[in-house]
């Protein structure tokens, strides 16, 4: 399996019925296609739609109809529009459930950046900041190394996006979660020793005497 | 109903100007406002936006066309023609959380003092223009709040907060300039 299907493979089994969640461009987009048998959520997109579904057939996409990022979306059966004042209320305010997210690094005191590599790549922080400080639960998706460095660090070296902690870290190797505050490996992937989370992982993790395999 | 032309329209927005323009990467901005604005040779402008769109979509086409002398948005990932220019010195960017962005705009238009936000604490986007303020006499710490990016508010010395948004609201400046002219 690929490791970002992976991923969102099981970042899809954090989803709740009756949720209101946020996706980012990227893997965590790829979440919307795992939604568990029986559960119904409600996706949000910055731009201000609630009730995101699934990219139109072709040449069925509306001009006007898109996703944050600009890609041609279709609105389900009691879709809500509104302004961006409404959208960023509902991420700011805490009424979202849940946001999913990319990350360049996330550190092991649950610290994430993934707005700016300072002289290099500024694409902004759009919603970024906004989601990862007012969202009720913050889950980011992404490969657990780049170019065969370790994006799990000890201390974030790029500018992070919030002060607040993340909740869960999903690789494609493992679940890191942030009880009591530290980075800890909560589940490994199917075929994934504990040994070699540690060893791809600048983070020290607190490693449980058992750690269970991810179910996907 | 009195009507004007596009280009009437276009005519009365100055060189230097800051114009708000709408949508979100490109989708529901007014694209032949933006379109006469290249063509009239506006320059100079500083645009207050969510974004910079694509570079041939847009405020992209302002940008591709070197005619912004700043961007106030909150996302340039999709121009590379924006990273660009701010790389090299040639257009100032401006970079504002979106949520923040947009209650900047709402609280201006409103004349609100500013908005509480932990959005952009322990970033620089809390050090940078918008400061980190005492509100009412009392510390953040000490009363609990914590003051983010959208504080635009500075408390006078008759204890009220005044707004000091002025280059967040200068469409309405110029709104407001282009009102007296017109009478």
């Amino acid at each position: 399996m690929e490791p970002q299907i992976i991923i969102a493979r099981r970042i899809a089994r954090e989803l709740k019925h009756g949720m209101l969640v946020n996706l980012g461009i990227g893997i965590p987009t790829l979440v919307a296609h795992y939604v568990p048998a029986g559960i119904h959520v409600f996706f949000q997109s910055e731009n201000g739609l609630i009730g995101t579904g699934a990219p139109p057939a072709e040449g069925m996409a509306h001009p006007t109809l898109t996703d944050a990022g600009g890609r041609p979306v279709t609105a389900l059966p009691g879709a809500s529009t509104f302004d961006s004042a409404m959208s960023f209320g509902l991420i700011r305010g805490g009424h979202l459930d849940l946001t999913v997210l990319g990350g360049l690094q996330v550190d092991q005191a649950g610290q994430l950046a993934n707005w700016v590599i300072p002289n290099k790549m500024v694409p902004g922080m759009g919603g970024a900041m906004d989601l990862v400080s007012g969202a009720k639960r913050v889950i980011v998706a992404m490969q657990h190394t780049a170019k065969g460095k370790s994006k799990l660090m000890k201390k974030c070296t790029l500018p992070v996006t919030a002060l607040r902690q993340v909740d869960l870290v999903v690789t494609e190797l493992a679940v890191v979660g942030f009880p009591d505050g530290r980075a800890t490996l909560l589940e490994t992937a199917p075929g994934v020793a504990v040994k070699d989370v540690v060893s791809a992982s600048e983070a020290e993790l607190i490693v449980p005497d058992h750690v269970p395999e991810m179910g996907l | 109903m009195k009507t004007i032309s596009l280009e009437q329209s276009v005519a009365m927005i100055p060189d230097g100007a800051s114009v708000m323009i709408g949508g979100f990467m490109g989708v529901g901005t007014p694209e032949r406002v933006v379109d006469e604005l290249v063509r009239q040779g506006k320059r100079d402008l500083t645009v207050i936006a969510n974004d910079t769109a694509t570079p041939d979509k847009g405020i992209g086409k302002l940008v591709v066309a070197k005619r912004l002398r700043k961007a106030i948005v909150s996302h340039i990932g999709l121009n590379p023609e924006s990273q660009r220019q701010l790389m090299a010195g040639e257009m100032q960017v401006e970079l504002v959380p979106q949520g923040t962005l947009i209650e900047r705009i709402r609280a201006g238009g409103y004349g609100l003092g500013g908005v509480l936000t932990q959005t952009g604490l322990g970033t620089p986007v809390a050090d940078g223009p918008a400061r980190r303020q005492e509100l009412f006499g009392r510390t953040r710490a000490a009363c609990g709040l914590r003051l983010g990016a959208c504080v635009r508010g500075r408390l006078s010395r008759q204890s009220r907060l005044r707004a000091h948004g002025a280059q967040l609201q200068p469409g309405d400046r110029h709104g407001r300039r282009n009102r007296h002219r017109m009478r």
